[in-house]
């Protein structure tokens, strides 16, 4: 029993060490983050490199993805709804299922086991091969160099291709809901607008940059963990994803708590 | 390499951007943060359904939205509603406000203006909003189908009290049972409807009479034909009888044809009479005339003759 009862202590005292480092190196990276002498040539290559990778790489594959399941989803929505004479109520599903929820959710997730799980790696062999205390011997902050361009980057793709996943999905479901009469555009557009309402599209847009946060911070953290042996490599990534994945998923379930309790 | 990667990071942030940007100021466009705005004021009894948001809608398109609600002194709840400048065109002096609540979905509040040509509605007045009749009143709809149920419950008991053992409606269906067995006995119907044997014993009886009576009446028609239709019988001799005035009636009138020319001479008769007549008055007239002239003659004789007698002559 008191083994057991200590072993339960070890294991929160555990998390809970994990879980204040991880805010600790957070609140750091944001203060490197928004103080405007980060910003150089080098810090915004890495910035771009990052976006390429993350992004404009993935942009055919990802948008195919998203537009793929919004059109599935809404013509379901727009059929069921049809069969159950709910027609009118099509729009604020989805608005509140599709845009605000799931899309934001897949993005994530997408970007996770795209980016994530590459920084993962990435960050974890470079503390095992000593390459970040080479660059602090050699005057080079890893957090302006390394950590904060992968942060930057993962934030605005995630946000960039939610956006554009979104706008797609409210295309293809004017086309689910009224087939190509373009003449249905401005009732459309209208109703729509109307189930958006600002404080909504704030909450959107601030969950999706908790989740790009939470998909490039949490690998960059894992990875920087691990004691310096190449074998554990890859259980940092399979932490790192883990961490991940629950992140998204408190943030999904923060979010929906906020919106509808 | 490096340049291109630069170009299209560049490109993709800078359409994303501009994409994002278009679509939150269409988004701010379409919920009309561009338009200019009609304030008015609405009087409701309370504010139950009533949320700040909630649509205003002209024939079921939205034109506006309710913007605050609150109190006014006497205790009644004031809507203000904003409607958009382009569409307060469909407000008139005699629009009606209504709340909209159905049975699934949000409330909204609801215009109608059926007469476009009024004059527009007031901003600063306040207008009554309708909202009794607007919705489905759930809670009511269930005291009512509660007390449709009390009844339902009711009748169900005056049933079963109708139907129970030894009741109004078992001795009922007893007696019936009792007329039922009747009506299967050697008389049928009439046995179970004039309630024994006896006395359907008695109308079988009357009904035998009548059946006789019938037979004696049919008998009595069919002697009465023979004796009017057969050969020699009473129709033969009517038949004779007519047949035979019909010469007497064509005798009738060949008299009376004679008849009318009897008096159609006489007629021609008196007509010659007549002329006679006349003729014998102008006989007469000379008759007169000479008699007359011989008059003269005797006197003239006489004249010449004194001595004698002056004899005269008479007319016949």
């Amino acid at each position: 029993m008191e083994i057991l009862l200590s072993q339960l202590g070890d294991a929160v005292i555990k998390r809970w060490r994990a879980l204040t480092a991880m805010l600790y190196f957070g609140l750091r990276l944001l203060r490197v983050t928004f103080n405007p002498r980060t910003y150089d040539s080098a810090t915004r290559w890495i910035i771009v490199k990052q976006v390429y990778f993350t992004a404009v790489q993935a942009l055919p594959i990802f948008l195919a993805y998203s537009l793929i399941i919004s059109a599935l989803l809404i013509q379901i929505m727009v059929s069921v709804a049809r069969d159950l004479g709910l027609s009118d109520y099509v729009p604020s599903l989805i608005v509140g299922f599709l845009l605000t929820q799931l899309l934001p959710l897949l993005s994530a997730l997408f970007i996770a086991l795209r980016s994530g799980a590459a920084i993962n790696t990435e960050i974890a062999l470079m503390h095992v091969n000593n390459e970040l205390a080479a660059f602090e011997h050699a005057q080079i902050d890893p957090m302006r160099y390394e950590f904060m361009p992968r942060v930057i980057g993962g934030v605005v793709s995630m946000l960039a291709l939610t956006s554009l996943a979104i706008i797609g999905a409210l295309i293809i479901a004017f086309l689910g809901i009224y087939g190509w009469q373009w003449a249905n555009w401005s009732s459309y557009t209208h109703s729509m607008a109307l189930l958006l309402p600002i404080p909504l599209v704030l909450g959107v847009i601030i969950k999706t940059a908790l989740f790009g946060l939470a998909v490039t911070l949490i690998p960059l953290k894992t990875g920087l963990e691990i004691p310096k042996r190449l074998f554990l490599v890859p259980v940092a990534v399979l932490k790192g994803m883990m961490r991940v994945f629950f992140a998204i998923f408190l943030i999904e379930v923060a979010s929906l708590a906020f919106n509808y309790i | 390499m490096n340049k291109s990667m630069q170009f299209k990071v560049g490109l993709f942030i800078l359409l994303s951007t501009m994409l994002v940007v278009f679509s939150l100021l269409y988004l701010g466009y379409e919920r009309g943060w561009f338009e200019q705005k009609q304030s008015y004021t609405l009087l409701a009894p309370n504010a139950e359904n009533i949320t700040v948001g909630m649509p205003v809608n002209f024939r079921g398109i939205p034109i506006g939205q309710v913007t605050s609600l609150s109190l006014t002194p006497q205790g009644m709840a004031r809507v203000m509603i904003s409607i958009d400048a382009q569409q307060n065109t469909w407000l008139h002096s005699n629009s009606q406000f209504s709340l909209d609540k159905p049975l699934v979905g949000a409330a909204k509040i609801k215009v109608e203006s059926f007469d476009l040509h009024s004059p527009p509605l007031s901003t600063t007045a306040t207008h009554a909003l309708n909202v009794g009749a607007g919705g489905i009143d759930i809670p009511a709809l269930v005291n009512k189908v509660n007390g449709i149920l009390d009844q339902v419950g009711l009748v169900s008991n005056n049933i079963a009290y109708l139907t129970r053992r030894d009741g109004d409606i078992s001795h009922t269906l007893a007696n019936t049972q009792q007329i039922t067995q009747a009506m299967t006995g050697k008389y049928g119907v009439s046995q179970g409807l004039l309630g024994g044997e006896q006395h359907a014993q008695v109308l079988m009886d009357s009904l035998q009479n009548t059946r006789k009576l019938t037979h004696n009446l049919d008998q009595l028609t069919h002697k009465l034909d023979q004796v009017a239709f057969n050969k020699g019988g009473l129709a033969d001799k009517a038949d004779a009888a007519v047949a035979q005035i019909s010469p007497i009636l064509t005798d009738l009138r060949t008299s009376l044809k004679k008849v009318d020319e009897l008096l159609i001479n006489t007629n021609g008769l008196t007509k010659n009479l007549k002329q006679g007549t006349d003729d014998m008055g102008q006989l007469r007239a000379e008759v007169d005339e000479a008699l007359n002239k011989s008059n003269q003659i005797m006197n003239k004789i006489n004249r010449f003759l004194p001595a004698g007698k002056a004899d005269e002559v008479k007319l016949p």
